[in-house]
């Protein structure tokens, strides 16, 4: 479904963010992007739906080229929540809806309502839709951005931290509904996240990056103490803990 | 709250939108009407249904069709054009205090028009104290539309060869805008004093300038201007979730906003050009309107437009009447109305919408 080759990036040309990367994910598959800070996650996955411009490597998303996809092609495909996204003085319904815009030609479409309808009931958004969606709180509006990616019906879900800025409960809830929703409609996911616990709640696939590099890409048998201890540079222990792995951080 | 509790919830804050947008577009006509009725001559109600119709005494008419008609046909294009192209540009630049004014469009063409009266002679002041003809009002036109390009050129080369942010770019406008002031009194410091008096005349603004080839090349510009906005509304729309959402949502957002500032300055450029400075149109429409409508680009864009023509029929029907038979400058009576207006709004706090 991606499959990225030697991707590198420099902000304004000679700020390094990203140096050879390549790696490949299946349909279906959710993918976490981790790290420390300055590592390069947010730049890679900019790069994935041409947020940023890579100046060498290439990204194939189904196949297909991504510096030769239009815009609105690529939109279709692949779906981008911000970290802590903005949210317009619209009503959360036009929001929402506003993830039809790459299908909108001039104006939305009974079936884009409907669509925009039932994105909202599925992540219990109604009771919402006439609000201002600048009114909403960190957790409301985390999900009304999901909810605008879903509506675009991609094949990809991209998430800048989704979990960012959000209290426990919050996140939980966001993280279930991305696995439950990827699972349901075979989403591909791939998610930038800081905690490595919330990852492997939510995700089946690891990449960790260290120095602008992939340090470790695999499933969550590559996720050793002594691999994840080097690439976070502080001692980390996974242990299984009901039944689960869990992060141990000194 | 159930499904069709919500549904009518929704349809309800739509309809209320474009209730509003009627209400507006009804004001906005018989504000006009009533532009059209009173005036300095003194015509009655009657006189001026008459000549409305084609009856009435001949001066009648005369008044109705020579002046005030033009008048009113010139503040309500130009009212449209400036507001939907401040709009626009608070969309495009991410910034509530853009508009032609702030972004040296005005001053640009302010410029022009010193460089042509002053340096090559287009102006001259008529006997009447309170009117001043031009020789030569082409030449003034030519020479205020380049200088109003020249912001709008420089600020997109910066955009498209540099990649600067909106936020560079408002800066450069503002830039611009003390550097094209600085350059109108170096002309006047150089001018005689019938060829200052010219210039503060054209940047006083007067909508009473233009006649029928003037409004109508007005109006193509900013039909074009305004359906190309209307075009992208849910470009604009998605451009306020940030940069990185909207291109996520398949926005080209440096195309849009090169093709889209340029557009809103060409607009403003052939307006201001014609009527002179019209100072805060531009940027109180759309902080007006965002209040009832909200930020949504297919009821603000309209909404901002009427409320343009509002505002300007309202500037000029003040300007006629407050001190008859003199007709105040219209820049200056709207920014005598719009300036505590704007106040008023930041006061209450409508800047953070």
């Amino acid at each position: 479904m991606i499959r990225i080759e030697h991707l590198a990036y420099a902000y304004h040309g000679h700020h390094p963010a990203l140096d050879d990367i390549s790696f490949h994910l299946e349909q279906g598959e959710r993918l976490a992007l981790l790290g420390n800070n300055g590592a390069g996650k947010s730049t890679l996955l900019k790069c994935l739906n041409r947020i940023l411009e890579p100046p060498a490597g290439t990204v194939f998303l189904d196949g297909c080229d991504v510096k030769r996809m239009r815009r609105n092609e690529i939109a279709k495909m692949c779906a981008y929540v911000d970290q802590q996204p903005q949210m317009p003085r619209l009503s959360v319904f036009d929001t929402v809806l506003m993830g039809r815009k790459p299908y909108i030609r001039f104006e939305p479409t009974a079936f884009d309502r409907e669509r925009t309808e039932e994105v909202l009931e599925l992540l219990r958004l109604s009771a919402f839709a006439p609000r201002y969606a600048d009114e909403l709180s960190g957790g409301e509006r985390q999900k009304v951005a999901l909810a605008r990616a879903l509506v675009q019906q991609p094949q990809i879900l991209l998430l800048d931290e989704p979990t960012a800025g959000l209290d426990l409960r919050n996140s939980r809830e966001v993280l279930e509904l991305i696995r439950t929703v990827s699972c349901e409609q075979n989403l591909t996911v791939v998610t930038v996240l800081h905690d490595l616990d919330r990852a492997l709640r939510c995700c089946n696939r690891f990449l960790l990056m260290k120095k602008k590099k992939i340090a470790l890409f695999g499933d969550e048998s590559v996720l050793t103490d002594d691999a994840v201890s080097h690439v976070y540079e502080t001692p980390v222990k996974i242990r299984m803990i009901e039944g689960r792995r869990t992060v141990i951080a000194d | 709250m159930s499904c069709s509790a919500y549904k009518g919830s929704y349809t309800g804050y739509i309809r209320r939108k474009k209730r509003f947008l009627a209400l507006l577009l009804l004001l906005t006509v018989l504000t006009a009407f009533a532009a059209l009725a009173f005036g300095p001559a003194g015509l009655s109600l009657r006189e001026t249904a008459a000549a409305l119709f084609g009856f009435g005494s001949p001066q009648a008419r005369t008044i109705l069709f020579q002046i005030r008609l033009p008048r009113i046909l010139t503040a309500i294009v130009a009212g449209i054009g400036l507001a939907s192209a401040g709009c626009i540009m608070q969309s495009l630049l991410k910034n509530p205090l853009a508009s032609a004014s702030t972004l040296g469009v005005s001053q640009g063409a302010a410029f022009g028009a010193a460089f042509a009266i002053t340096v090559l002679n287009a102006g001259v002041q008529s006997p009447t104290p309170d009117t001043v003809s031009f020789s030569d009002p082409y030449l003034i036109f030519l020479c205020a539309f380049a200088g109003s390009l020249l912001p709008t050129v420089l600020i997109l080369m910066l955009s498209c060869f540099r990649r600067v942010s909106p936020e560079v770019m408002i800066l450069t406008g503002a830039a611009l805008s003390s550097f094209f002031s600085g350059g109108v009194m170096m002309l006047q410091y150089f001018a005689d004093e019938l060829k200052i008096a010219a210039v503060v005349f054209w940047t006083f603004g007067n909508l009473g300038n233009t006649a029928g080839r003037e409004i109508a090349i007005m109006a193509v510009v900013t039909t074009v201007s305004f359906l190309f906005f209307y075009l992208n509304r849910w470009n604009c729309n998605a451009l306020q979730t940030g940069e990185n959402s909207a291109k996520g949502l398949g926005v080209d957002t440096d195309r849009l906003r090169i093709g889209g500032m340029l557009i809103a300055s060409l607009t403003a450029s052939v307006i201001v050009s014609y009527i002179g400075i019209i100072n805060f149109v531009g940027l109180i429409a759309p902080h007006l309107m965002r209040r009832p409508v909200g930020s949504d680009y297919r009821y603000l864009l309209p909404a901002s437009a009427l409320c343009g023509s509002l505002l300007l029929l309202v500037s000029d029907t003040v300007s006629r009447l407050i001190l008859p038979p003199v007709v105040l400058p219209i820049g200056a009576v709207t920014t005598f109305l719009g300036a505590p207006l704007f106040l008023f709004l930041i006061l209450k706090g409508e800047h953070h919408r």
